[in-house]
């Protein structure tokens, strides 16, 4: 009997140190486990940084290219013309045709010079206010009748400069990408203000679109960069984006801290 | 006074320091609400069913106050607060590496020290009257090595602690 006890004894004893190993080797094991899944991820992380760095990089310079191109090519040209124009000018003198024609395309040069500003710096921004400038861009598609653009919402608090440009910039890229890719004829956007949070909803009855699963998917691809850049914009302004899909419309919600 | 009751005084003695040493340590370490107050319910019901013990024998004459029940309680408690101290290092974010974790060391120690030594207490009591020779085996071969690794490992986690501190 006593036998029988003391070599029971001794099995707990050697099964409870046992089981406490076993405890001990799977702390161990799944800290390890928990390290590597965090070296991956963040790999992952600064492998999305890096593609957004680039995204942001190659719209610059692809916007460098377009305002370089258009100088040449359309301001470039106009101004060798007026110098073609003033040289007869100078011969035929000072009511000639060529001169008037020479007037006549300054004028026009000032015309793209000012256009060009104004679409590297929205004047309507600047003058009247987001909410203005938004509604005078969804204005230009409403009449255009390609997409129907309604604007809903309460009025926007007082934003500085860079927000309000970072969010008009954001919702141009939207309305591209909406147009470019899910054919869509209707869209909305609403905004509200929530506290301190400014929430922008943009949704479309496109046949295609964002939800959150694909959201990951895009920011991992070589492609994508208008939403890299809304993303990066939005990184700026500490804000956030989600993805929603409900009765056949696709609803992307920006939340920014104000 | 004799012999075997002096000796008994003295593993109670050690018991209630090394309890209260053990307590005040995980008390530091363990900050979550709930584990506080595990912590605090646990010592207050050992402390009070250990006062109630020593008054009833105390008031019944006898001074033999060895009770194998709280003590073997006592380990139970520090295997819980080991458990606790993974769970609170797994939970911690950013993730600690455990070779130069003290607290880990320290978990680690009490953990097995515990389990090995909790069995033999609660049948201490029980082995002595009926075969003493195989108390003394189980306190030479088992009690002792573990007490060694667990002394062991508390250095171990007393020098990851002093590395800690100085690398601060």
């Amino acid at each position: 009997m006593q036998n029988e006890l003391s070599l029971l004894i001794r099995i707990a004893v050697v099964v409870m140190i046992i089981l406490a190993i076993a405890i001990i080797l799977f702390v161990v094991f799944y800290q390890r486990r928990v390290i590597a899944h965090q070296q991956q991820l963040n790999t992952l992380n600064s492998k999305k940084e890096k593609e957004l760095t680039e995204a942001a990089i190659r719209a610059e310079e692809e916007e460098r290219n377009r305002i370089a191109a258009e100088l040449h090519d359309d301001v470039g040209a106009t101004l060798a013309s007026v110098r073609l124009y003033l040289r007869m000018a100078d011969k035929e003198g000072a009511h000639s045709e060529a001169f008037a024609q020479s007037q006549h395309l300054i004028d026009e040069t000032i015309g793209k010079v000012r256009n060009l500003s104004h679409r590297l710096q929205p004047a309507m921004l600047q003058r009247l206010g987001l909410q203005m400038a938004l509604q005078s861009f969804f204005d230009v598609f409403n009449k255009s009748g390609v997409i129907q653009i309604t604007y809903t919402g309460d009025n926007l608090p007082v934003l500085d400069d860079n927000q309000s440009l970072a969010i008009y910039r954001i919702v141009q890229e939207l309305v591209n990408n909406t147009l470019k890719h899910a054919q869509a004829d209707r869209a909305e956007v609403h905004t509200e203000q929530h506290a301190q949070q400014l929430e922008l909803r943009f949704s479309h009855n496109g046949k295609q679109g964002i939800t959150q699963e694909r959201f990951q998917d895009y920011i991992y691809k070589k492609d994508a960069t208008g939403l890299k850049n809304i993303v990066n914009r939005l990184k700026v302004l500490n804000g956030s984006i989600s993805f929603d899909k409900e009765n056949n419309w696709f609803h992307t919600i920006i939340s920014i801290p104000l | 006074m004799g012999d075997d009751l002096l000796k008994r005084i003295i593993i109670q003695l050690f018991m209630i320091i090394e309890f209260a040493l053990v307590v005040a340590y995980f008390s530091e370490q363990l900050t979550g609400k709930r584990q506080t107050k595990l912590l605090i319910t646990a010592t207050a019901l050992l402390a009070a069913w250990s006062a109630v013990y020593v008054i009833n024998h105390i008031s019944q004459g006898s001074l033999e106050m060895y009770n194998g029940l709280i003590n073997t309680c006592c380990y139970v408690l520090y295997m819980v607060l080991s458990l606790l101290g993974f769970y609170s290092i797994l939970k911690k974010a950013p993730v600690v590496m455990l070779t130069s974790s003290s607290f880990f060391m320290a978990c680690v120690a009490m953990l097995i020290y515990a389990s090995g030594v909790s069995l033999i207490l609660l049948f201490q009591y029980y082995l002595e009257i009926q075969d003493k020779e195989l108390i003394m085996l189980f306190w030479r071969y088992i009690f002792r090595p573990l007490n060694i690794f667990k002394n062991l490992f508390i250095a171990i986690a007393l020098y990851n602690y002093k590395h800690y501190e100085s690398a601060k």
